[in-house]
């Protein structure tokens, strides 16, 4: 166990890596290893891929991944499975949340780390405090007086209570990011630029802005997947079937008192994961960036 | 130098987010707009909320169609989700001011929105429902007190549900009506004997809080009395549990981990496994057993303590009229519509029990095929043995049912003995109800 968990941490180390035979053996069993690894955390995926394929009768009785009698009902039974509208609809309505929450975040989360973290103003260090509080308080102490307020102003099942907080900064986690980065840019950069004639506004659009793009694809693509993902708020906020997300679709198909329809479920669940998948595969780079080069260095 | 280069390449990307916002806005902006053009045609919007998954969607989207049809000036919009989300976003809406006008709600849940004046009463006001066609022993299953705060939406009773083809294969006979817990135990053993130990003859009821109601139910006693206390003593508890660890010890009641799986519902259940040959279980869940098993499932009646099964007519679900609603006289019309109406119950079907009303019931047992047709003879050749049904239970039943899951799991997995864990049970559950 000890080999291969220093394995995990190092990698093969280059010394044995370069002789014969016993460097060999060491590189076979390290990538045997990760092999076994990757299979642990793969197999629910593979299943779930191969359940999707399964007729109903064997999801239930058989262990094994993959289907013995394939089928592509799962797909079309999962696409129809609620009454007046198809899971396409679902996805439409996540998409448009997730892209504009994403959208929101950006722009609102940036404008306050850079207030945060380069202006000063009176109440400064307080108010940041207060915000970093309002990562610690739960969800649930929240939702009730927000439902609430949602109501007065009549917004419920429409898109607003899940999209307007975003353009109003109340992600803090993502704002503390935002601010903890821009720190980290050396401030003689803004003093140049004020001397080049640049007053608050410009400094943050084309100076801090985009020397913040690491954390700000991070921000976008964490943004995404949690709204994207989030079932709670969407299920409190959405009453009629055509204003449905992903996330309360799938939960339609297992139900305690009635059918669980697993098939089905796991067939949307892959389309799901799809776009999730994808914005990572597309951002991925840049994340890596993000992580490796932190704005300017020396 | 540098510095002036990059603000014009960086423009772009400013730019982008500047177009993304103004895109952000206007979408926003829509949305607000198509929100107020609701209630300018003259017609009554009536909100109806639900528990159940898309079949049941189905069934009650074409019952919802029906009533719409025959009341012009009404629209229903329908929110449904599942069980447990659904609790959860009633209670914030309830919580908010914002709860639909028609509700469907849980028998465990109908004291404490009924107590927190949530619900309006149907007998008499605004709300009033004529609901002279159920059974009214059965319909003040939704009484509060004195008012009637929900009215059942459906009927189930206790049963155990039985793998037919399993026991014709062991050679073992399937119990009959009036057997005794003794021959639960006789039978259990012949299942597991004969199947060679790789099949118990029931799954364990001791987590099953609603089978310990049956068991008390048959002694003359109950889980709470009038006032909302618990209504047995440890000896009570005790007693159950040593019956079921027996069970457990000599093979005839699956072991602690299969018993576990019980909480996952039908599909994955021991009887769903093949794991053992018979379940407690009401018997509206017959259809989602059939599903999950290639077997033939038969409903029997619970066993019997001198002649009385402690079984009861109970509500599967109830709907009551929100006090908030701005239409309380169609809400009604609406739920009248629902427990009354021939027409309802064609569409609905018997996803969530037996039909309300009885004399539309009669019809529908009559009609009834396939797993639907189990389920009807099968209450209807047991009506004779249902015990009255008694009040709703109080706030805090929903802990008690998983407390019992708790503590019975702990002393099969061996970790505490049973009297330890019936003394743990009486003082967390005098606890959870007195909150």
């Amino acid at each position: 166990m000890s080999e291969s968990d220093q394995a995990l941490r190092g990698g093969p180390p280059a010394l044995f890596g370069r002789h014969g035979g016993r460097g060999r053996g060491r590189s076979l069993l390290w990538h045997l290893s990760v092999i076994v690894v990757v299979l642990v955390v793969v197999y629910p995926v593979i299943w779930m891929i191969g359940t999707s394929f399964k007729p109903a009768t064997e999801i239930v009785t058989s262990n094994r991944p993959w289907p013995l009698h394939g089928t592509l009902k799962n797909f079309s039974a999962g696409w129809d499975a609620n009454p007046g509208v198809t899971f396409g609809h679902f996805f439409m309505n996540s998409l448009v949340i997730s892209v504009l929450a994403v959208a929101g975040t950006l722009l609102s989360c940036s404008l306050a780390a850079y207030a945060f973290a380069r202006l000063s103003f009176p109440g400064r260090s307080a108010l940041f405090a207060v915000m970093v509080v309002t990562i610690l308080l739960p969800y649930h102490v929240l939702i009730v007086p927000q439902y609430a307020i949602f109501k007065t102003f009549g917004w419920i099942n429409t898109d607003l209570p899940v999209v307007v907080p975003k353009f109003l900064a109340t992600e803090a986690f993502f704002i503390f990011l935002m601010v903890q980065f821009m720190r980290g840019i050396p401030k003689e950069i803004d003093d140049a630029a004020r001397v080049d004639g640049c007053g608050p506004y410009r400094t943050f659009l084309w100076v801090l802005l985009p020397l913040t793009r690491p954390a700000l694809i991070t921000s976008a693509i964490f943004a995404f997947i949690w709204t994207w993902n989030d079932f709670f708020t969407q299920l409190v906020y959405f009453n009629n079937t055509d204003k449905f997300t992903v996330p309360i679709g799938l939960s339609l198909f297992v139900d305690q008192t009635g059918m669980t329809s697993y098939g089905p479920m796991m067939a949307m669940s892959i389309l799901a994961l799809l776009p999730v998948f994808l914005f990572f595969l597309a951002f991925q780079r840049l994340l890596v960036d993000g992580a490796t080069s932190s704005g300017l260095k020396g | 130098m540098r510095i002036r280069v990059a603000p014009t390449r960086r423009s772009k990307l400013a730019t982008a987010v500047i177009a993304a916002t103004a895109v952000a806005a206007s979408l926003t902006l829509t949305a607000c707009g198509g929100e107020s053009g609701g209630s300018g045609d003259g017609k009554v919007h009536l909100s109806f909320s639900w528990w159940g998954d898309a079949s049941r969607a189905k069934s009650t989207e074409a019952a919802i169609k029906l009533f719409e049809k025959a009341h012009p000036t009404i629209e229903v919009g329908t929110q449904y989700a599942q069980f447990g989300p659904y609790n959860q976003k009633l209670a914030t809406q309830i919580a908010g001011g914002g709860a639909p006008d028609l509700i469907q709600i849980d028998w465990g849940n109908q004291s404490q929105y009924a107590r927190s004046n949530t619900l309006l009463d149907l007998s008499s006001g605004a709300a009033k429902v004529d609901f002279s066609g159920l059974d009214p022993a059965f319909a003040s299953s939704g009484k509060d007190g004195d008012k009637q705060v929900a009215l059942p939406f459906g009927q189930t009773t206790q049963s155990f549900v039985v793998d037919e083809t399993e026991l014709k294969s062991l050679g073992v006979p399937v119990p009959e009506a009036g057997w005794t817990w003794d021959d639960v135990a006789t039978f259990g053993k012949a299942v597991h004997d004969r199947s060679k130990g790789e099949v118990a003859g029931l799954s364990d009821p001791g987590t099953t809080w609603a089978a310990f109601q049956s068991w008390l139910y048959q002694r003359g006693k109950d889980l709470y009395t009038k006032d909302g206390r618990l209504g047995f003593t440890q000896a009570d508890l005790e007693g159950f549990w040593n019956f079921c660890a027996g069970l457990r010890k000599s093979g005839a009641a699956t072991p602690a981990n299969q018993t576990a799986t019980l909480a996952n519902g039908p599909a994955e259940d021991p009887l769903a496994k093949n794991t053992a040959a018979a379940e407690w279980d009401y018997d509206s869940i017959y259809a989602s057993h059939a599903a999950a098993n290639k077997d033939h499932l038969v409903l029997v009646p619970l066993p019997t303590v001198g002649g009385k099964t402690g079984m009861y007519a109970k509500p599967s679900m109830l709907l009551s009229v929100y006090a908030g609603s701005k239409h309380p006289k169609e809400a009604a019309e609406l739920l009248s519509f629902l427990v009354n109406d021939p027409k309802a119950a064609g569409a609905l079907g018997t996803s969530r029990g037996l039909f309300p009303n009885l004399g539309v019931r009669k019809s529908q047992t009559a009609s009834a095929t396939g797993d639907d047709k189990v389920v009807s003879d099968y209450e209807a050749a047991n009506a004779a043995r249902l015990s009255p049904t008694p009040t709703a239970p109080p706030k805090g039943d929903g802990q008690l049912i998983t407390l019992m899951q708790r503590i019975y799991g702990g002393i099969s997995f061996g970790q505490q003995s049973v009297a330890a864990g019936a003394k743990d049970f009486m003082a967390q559950a005098q606890q959870a109800l007195a909150k």
